[in-house]
């Protein structure tokens, strides 16, 4: 009898964790695959933010993007002000060119420079698995979709939000809905996919709208589309030389 | 100048025709700016009479970028400023009209493979660490750490460049008015030691003999959030023949040497931004030197060539030391008015004679793609000190500018 029990407080005990088991496997190799489906490693894609505060003022910009694998290039092509401003991330480092003078320097990877509920951060990581250990947290639903939720530990707090939860469409692996949280473990900001377009098993266009969590009427709508694949992108492009050098204008894409 | 200019516009179209098969494209950016200003004659000055003063100005500025671009790649720019300009003169309220067109850069580029780019053209070749002035830098036409209008004239240079992760090296030749003064220069430059970038250079010309120069800049404390805007950088250098027109008795002779060093930080949350530099020229004049040479100025027994001195702003001196304080808006959380007005404020002291030249600041962006400046300026000081025999004691700027 009393080996029954002990057999069944084990068992009782140990159903959380196997409901925890992610059922596709491996974590991180599904995160990675996550990421593929929004942004493939080498690629080039067009980015609207609209920012809208409770204020009733509205802001916008516009630019373009090009990614390689852990660094990115994004250079503002709106407003006209900001014409040539641009943002560059190798890996852990981030520098910021100005949009009249082309000249460089070093900027936080937490600031927004460009303004709005958008961060430097938000504008160029790309790679989950690189800034956060990733746990699964179980099955929940989000709008009607079926999703997986996971939750996100920063490995580097200076590189990312101390703690993120995270929602995945099980049927397009589309990251439906995302939550940022401060190191007191408060929501800071989410955001909402609100429309996404697939082509294939790939997002060819996908708008997220970031809410303030504690000013719910302060949104960011990010809008990214023209998502290309690119076979190659030259190294250059992500080095502080290249971009004082001016080469890298936003015209024509 | 103008053979060297008309190469470039060659140069420039024919990048334009070669390409032209894979849909190339020109595209036009900036602004245009209407400026008043207004200033108040310093009567105490020793450059007055000696040197154009206009207390009342008026200017029309378009400044523009013409790209010619395939992809996101450029390959040839023009950039320019078209001014009209409008002297008002008090005395019997005569207008004095001028039109100019200055060709800041006008330059095409090559790229050979994802390695080695060519730029050929009249260009502003990349020295010094300096924010205000760079006073490691014998190539390109001087800031002038006085005017808010950023300099972006260049020089006349073929330019190539070696872009790896590494090392990136830069040699260029620079072609002036005369043979003799024609440079060869090269850059050698590295962000391999962490949180650094660190840059030699060397250059040569026959009128100006040999420089060599550093540059570092290092964000020291990058890893800790919060801390990771601290910048602070510093440019030095070397070089052979005295560079200034030389006012004193006996010019220095042998090597000379200047060298500039700064920090900026921005606050988190409210993002003010802070920024100092100091900078000391081996061939500035001492506080003895300079009263000497304003007072022979008043005197006139000095020739009126040495109203040059003028024309240098914030180099006549050895040591300068400049502070500035912006903030790019007074709020960044939607609200209707101070989300939209920005302050500027800096000072920069002549350490060699105590005078200084003080400016203070308002932008406002209330309208889509344009912004309304409005500056002052005072320079002060004693009678015999730089700042103090500036023309204008006191001058106010109003800007009115479109984005295009």
């Amino acid at each position: 009898m009393k080996r029954i029990l002990v057999l069944a407080i084990g068992l009782s005990a140990a159903l959380p964790l196997m409901a925890q088991s992610f059922p596709e496997g491996d974590v991180a190799a599904y995160i990675d695959g996550v990421d593929a489906v929004v942004l493939p490693v080498n690629c080039k894609a067009r980015m609207a933010v609209q920012d809208t505060f409770s204020s009733g003022d509205d802001r916008a910009s516009d630019g373009f993007f090009i990614r390689k694998d852990n660094r990115v290039v994004w250079v503002a092509t709106a407003p006209a002000s900001q014409k040539n401003f641009a943002l560059l991330r190798d890996q852990d480092v981030f520098w910021q060119r100005f949009a009249a003078t082309n000249k460089v320097v070093k900027t936080s990877a937490t600031a927004n420079s460009r303004g709005g509920e958008t961060s430097n951060l938000d504008l160029t990581r790309f790679n989950t698995n690189l800034d956060y250990a990733v746990k699964y947290l179980g099955e929940d639903d989000v709008d009607g979709k079926a999703c997986y939720r996971f939750e996100l530990r920063a490995k580097n707090r200076k590189l990312a939000y101390s703690l993120v939860n995270l929602w995945v469409e099980k049927s397009t692996r589309i990251p439906v809905k995302k939550a940022f949280f401060a190191v007191s473990e408060k929501v800071l900001k989410y955001y909402t996919v609100t429309k996404a377009v697939m082509k294939g098993d790939h997002v060819a266009e996908m708008e997220m709208l970031y809410v303030d969590a504690l000013k719910p009427q302060d949104t960011s709508r990010l809008r990214l589309f023209e998502i290309t694949a690119l076979s190659s992108v030259p190294e250059q492009f992500f080095t502080r030389e290249y971009l004082e050098s001016g080469r890298l204008y936003p015209y024509e894409f | 100048m103008k053979q060297s200019l008309c190469v470039i516009a060659a140069a420039f179209l024919c990048a334009g025709l070669v390409s032209a098969q894979d849909q190339p494209s020109f595209k036009l950016t900036g602004d245009v700016d209407a400026q008043a200003v207004s200033s108040a004659l310093n009567s105490s000055s020793a450059f007055q009479g000696i040197t154009p003063f206009s207390e009342v100005t008026a200017a029309g500025l378009i400044d523009g970028k013409l790209v010619f671009s395939r992809h996101y790649t450029t390959l040839g720019l023009f950039d320019f400023t078209f001014q009209e300009n409008n002297v008002l003169d008090y005395h019997n309220g005569a207008k004095i009209e001028s039109l100019s067109l200055l060709v800041n850069e006008l330059y095409a580029d090559l790229n050979y493979g994802d390695l080695l780019y060519l730029r050929l053209g009249k260009q502003r070749l990349k020295w010094g660490a300096g924010f205000i002035y760079n006073p490691s830098d014998p190539v390109n036409p001087p800031k002038d750490p006085t005017s808010l209008r950023a300099v972006r004239e260049g020089v006349t240079a073929l330019k190539l460049e070696l872009i790896t992760k590494p090392v990136s090296l830069m040699t260029f030749g620079v072609l002036f008015d005369a043979l003799g003064q024609t440079g060869l220069g090269t850059r050698l430059s590295t962000p391999l030691i962490p949180n650094t970038d660190l840059a030699l250079s060397a250059y040569w010309s026959q009128s100006e003999s040999w420089t060599a120069a550093l540059n570092a800049s290092v964000a020291p404390l990058y890893e800790i959030p919060g801390w990771d805007t601290l910048q602070i950088w510093f440019e030095g250098c070397v070089y052979d023949k005295a560079r200034y027109l030389s006012v004193t008795p006996s010019p220095p002779a042998g090597p000379g040497y200047s060298f500039l060093t700064g920090g900026t930080a921005t606050m988190p949350e409210i993002r003010t931004v802070l920024l100092t530099e100091y900078y000391h020229l081996s061939e500035g004049l001492s506080a003895g030197e300079l009263a000497g040479v304003y007072q022979g100025l008043r005197a006139g027994s000095l020739p009126q060539w040495y109203a040059e001195l003028a024309r240098r702003p914030a180099r006549q001196g050895s040591d300068y030391l400049f502070v500035s304080v912006t903030q790019p808006t007074l709020t960044d959380d939607g609200n209707l008015v101070f989300d939209k007005i920005g302050l500027l404020a800096s000072c920069l002291l002549s350490l060699t004679d105590a005078s200084f030249f003080a400016t203070g600041g308002v932008t406002t962006t209330f309208v889509k793609d344009s912004e309304v400046d409005l500056t002052a300026t005072w320079a002060n000081g004693g009678p015999d000190t730089e700042f103090g025999n500036a023309l204008s004691t006191v001058a106010v700027t109003l800007d009115v500018k479109v984005f295009f």
